[in-house]
């Protein structure tokens, strides 16, 4: 059972993707649980693989369509030719983070999208989104990965556009369309100059195989500049205020998810095909460090004037994948600098910028989450307009407190934990780093000290308080005690997840 | 280095806390104890003073005029980004296009 | 000297899109425009697997050990579901151009514009 996990976290949610808009007809109740029962399988059957994974070292291949699914090579042949999946410990830290994440977006989203706004497209949407994530963590292969990244787009285009009576949000959706349609195809064409040479997809052969020539060259940096595109580095940072902030709330929480996971693939394929020299691998790295420190400080300092509260966050989001860059930048910088610099501080590095994605996946989604509960409230997304909700909503603003410093990195929070990390093993490779990122960090709060001030303290506002639906707030605990737990007690999941993941990541 | 063990300070947040409500509570004692009762908070005096005339004491301050005085600062740095990132969908494109030519310049040693 | 012409057409394809991508205003201009790109980028694909004198890779009742050369299937398999993604997106892009329209009462990039800075 265990030997097939791979192709089951795919093929569960696109069966129930095809199977709501028929159950949807006859019963609404029906569709939420199949949609939920969908979410739950594929939660434990990523945390079945879990311990098998992280304890024993093994990982699982799968060759899809062939008799014996687990060799990766037919009998006779020297380069797989099918379809590959893979699970290995770097992949399955980001399976669980988004199976768990997944799940309680989507228990926020049933009480939070009203029934007569299409309730069944966006079920269906959702879990679609679902299955392209899925499919793009666990791909082994350039093409399949290509494909399920276009399922991912297409799918998240459609659910940004999702309230169409408005002025803005189609064509938001059709800048985010856009700009991942011309990004794919640029990715394609990376591929293509791969194919071109060695004549094979699979990301394990291409490793060995790969030699460092000029046209390798110009494939990594087509396949690499994408992907950064779509995670949001400046200076393509642009059409991400303007997509998050007019889709619906859970929606830019699971479009931010997605942005990880284009950061996945981005790490991926850089320190597979990236690390083959040196002379590769260094220039890679410092760009990687230049990319991160300008988008920390221009989206931080773009995001202190902006008067829309989901603009703002939207702009957070781009800073904040700075500092992953960072991390992991400074890691691929001295991977194979031959000296022990790495084994003293880039290793460090590259597990603060891991960590900062998990952290920065639970905050942000609870930003947005919270978000989702100030507009419904107040009507409108303008910051002047929004006063005085502490006054009866304590619930919401302790969980945004909890958010708006775990963000800034304030102790004892999750966000404290993995930008100290960040700016030790940074500090030794260069101060000036570490000095430009404590910067952005006292401007993160101060930004957040706006909201807080504007949107909840003040004099109460006229209107009657309105009580959160019931789900809406379990969502929300769940997020702020996932904050807190990782912030007290980090070692678990340090030792027991992260490590494992940078390990397979530089020696695989 | 080790991860979150920095020479002599371990990582425990717990301990932290518990000092922190420690000496919160001594705090509290202390005041209960020997700080003035007489201080009442229903009149004037506990009001925020606002210099010069306005008519209403209560008055809110905006969110977008909080920090004037940084943005008047950077102003040229602001307009430089206006001007730079618009929303349009074609810059995009320049953008991604303008470092796809930097870095395949950069990594295949033309400029570097 | 076929080969040659089809690396040719790519690379006009290629620059025609991405030319049109840039200077273009209207919504409808620029989904043709990516359907350009996208084209070029289908044919570079398959033109990698043409071979000189190789015939369609379909097995023919022709006996086993006769030699055959035959163009590469790969690419040509991996391009019809290329060809499919392209379509759906252009079809979400025409539909949402719709909406936009229908919402805005204009087309261009420059009116749509619409989004209130910080100024």
């Amino acid at each position: 059972m265990i030997k097939h996990v791979p192709v089951l976290l795919v093929a569960i949610p696109l069966l129930a993707a095809f199977m709501i808009p028929m159950i949807g007809m006859v019963n609404r109740t029906a569709r939420t649980v199949v949609g939920v029962i969908a979410l739950v399988m594929i939660l434990a059957a990523s945390y079945y693989i879990a311990g098998d994974i992280l304890v024993h070292g093994r990982i699982l291949y799968y060759m899809v369509g062939s008799s014996n699914p687990e060799m990766l090579t037919e009998h006779g042949l020297t380069f797989p030719i099918r379809i590959g999946l893979k699970i290995d410990p770097f992949s399955l830290f980001f399976i669980i983070m988004t199976t768990t994440l997944v799940l309680i977006f989507y228990v926020f989203s049933t009480q939070y999208i009203e029934e007569n706004e299409r309730k069944n497209y966006f079920t269906v949407l959702f879990i679609t989104m679902v299955a392209g994530m899925m499919g793009l963590l666990v791909a082994n292969d350039l093409f399949t990965f290509f494909v399920f990244l276009e399922i991912l787009s297409i799918s998240s285009a459609a659910l940004v556009a999702f309230r169409t009576e408005r002025k803005h949000p189609p064509y938001a959706g059709y800048k985010y369309m856009f700009v991942s349609a011309v990004a794919t195809s640029f990715f394609l064409l990376g591929v293509a100059f791969l194919y071109a040479q060695y004549g094979s997809f699979n990301i394990d052969y291409l490793k060995e195989a790969i030699r460092g020539t000029l046209l390798d060259k110009i494939a990594i940096v087509l396949l690499i500049i994408p992907l950064a595109m779509k995670s949001g580095v400046v200076p393509m940072h642009m059409w991400i205020p303007d997509t998050y902030s007019e889709a619906p709330a859970p929606i830019s929480a699971m479009v931010k998810l997605g942005s990880l996971i284009c950061l996945y693939g981005l790490f991926r394929i850089s320190f597979s095909f990236g690390m083959s020299h040196a002379h590769v691998s260094y220039p890679l790295g410092v760009l990687f460090i230049v990319f991160g420190i300008l988008s920390m400080f221009v989206g931080v300092t773009q995001a202190l004037v902006q008067k829309d509260v989901k603009r703002l966050m939207a702009f957070h989001a781009v800073s904040q994948v700075g500092y992953m860059l960072l991390g992991m930048g400074v890691g691929l910088t001295v991977v194979k600098s031959g000296d022990a610099s790495f084994a003293l501080f880039g290793k460090v590095a590259m597990i603060g910028g891991l960590l900062h994605v998990v952290n920065n996946a639970l905050y942000k989604g609870l930003l947005f989450l919270t978000s989702g509960v100030m507009v419904r409230h107040f009507k409108t997304r303008n910051l002047d307009a929004m006063h005085g909700l502490a006054h009866y909503d304590v619930f919401t603003t302790v969980v945004f407190m909890i958010a708006a410093l775990a963000i800034s990195g304030i102790p004892p929070f999750n966000g404290f934990v993995s930008k100290i990390i960040i700016y030790e093993s940074v500090f030794q490779y260069n101060p000036v780093l570490t000095l430009i990122a404590i910067f952005v960090s006292i401007l993160t709060l101060a930004s957040f000290m706006k909201v807080f001030y504007s949107a909840f303290l003040g004099m109460p506002s006229s209107r009657r308080p309105m009580e959160q639906p019931v789900l809406v707030k379990c969502s929300m605990f769940v997020l702020a005690v996932f904050i807190v737990v990782i912030g007290i007690y980090p070692q678990g999941i340090l030792k027991a997840i992260i490590e494992p993941a940078v390990n397979a990541l530089i020696n695989f | 280095m080790n991860i979150l063990q920095v020479e002599y300070l371990h990582w425990a947040p717990l301990f932290w806390l518990g000092i922190f409500i420690g000496l919160a509570v001594v705090v509290v004692i202390i005041g209960k104890l020997f700080f003035r009762n007489d201080y009442n908070t229903v009149d004037q005096q506990s009001l925020p003073f606002y210099s010069g005339t306005s008519n209403s004491l209560l008055q809110l301050i905006t969110a977008s005029s909080l920090y004037w005085g940084f943005k008047h600062t950077l102003d040229a740095y602001f307009l430089m980004i206006k001007r730079l990132f618009i929303s349009d969908v074609e810059d995009f494109i320049q953008w991604f296009i303008i470092i796809v030519a930097g870095m395949l310049l950069i990594l295949t040693g033309v400029l570097w | 000297m076929s080969a040659i012409v089809l690396y040719v057409t790519f690379i006009l394809l290629l620059t025609i899109g991405i030319i049109a991508l840039l200077f273009k205003r209207n919504l409808i201009k620029i989904v043709l425009a990516f359907n350009i790109l996208d084209s070029g980028i289908n044919l570079f694909f398959i033109a990698l697997g043409y071979r000189e004198n190789a015939m369609a890779p379909i097995f023919t009742p022709a006996p086993l050990d006769s030699v055959i050369t035959m163009v590469l299937p790969t690419p040509q398999a991996l391009i019809l579901t290329n060809i499919v993604i392209g379509f759906a997106t252009t079809a979400l892009m025409l539909g949402v151009s719709v909406l936009t329209y229908r919402n805005n009462n204009t087309l261009d990039t420059r009116k749509l514009r619409g989004v209130e800075e910080y100024d």
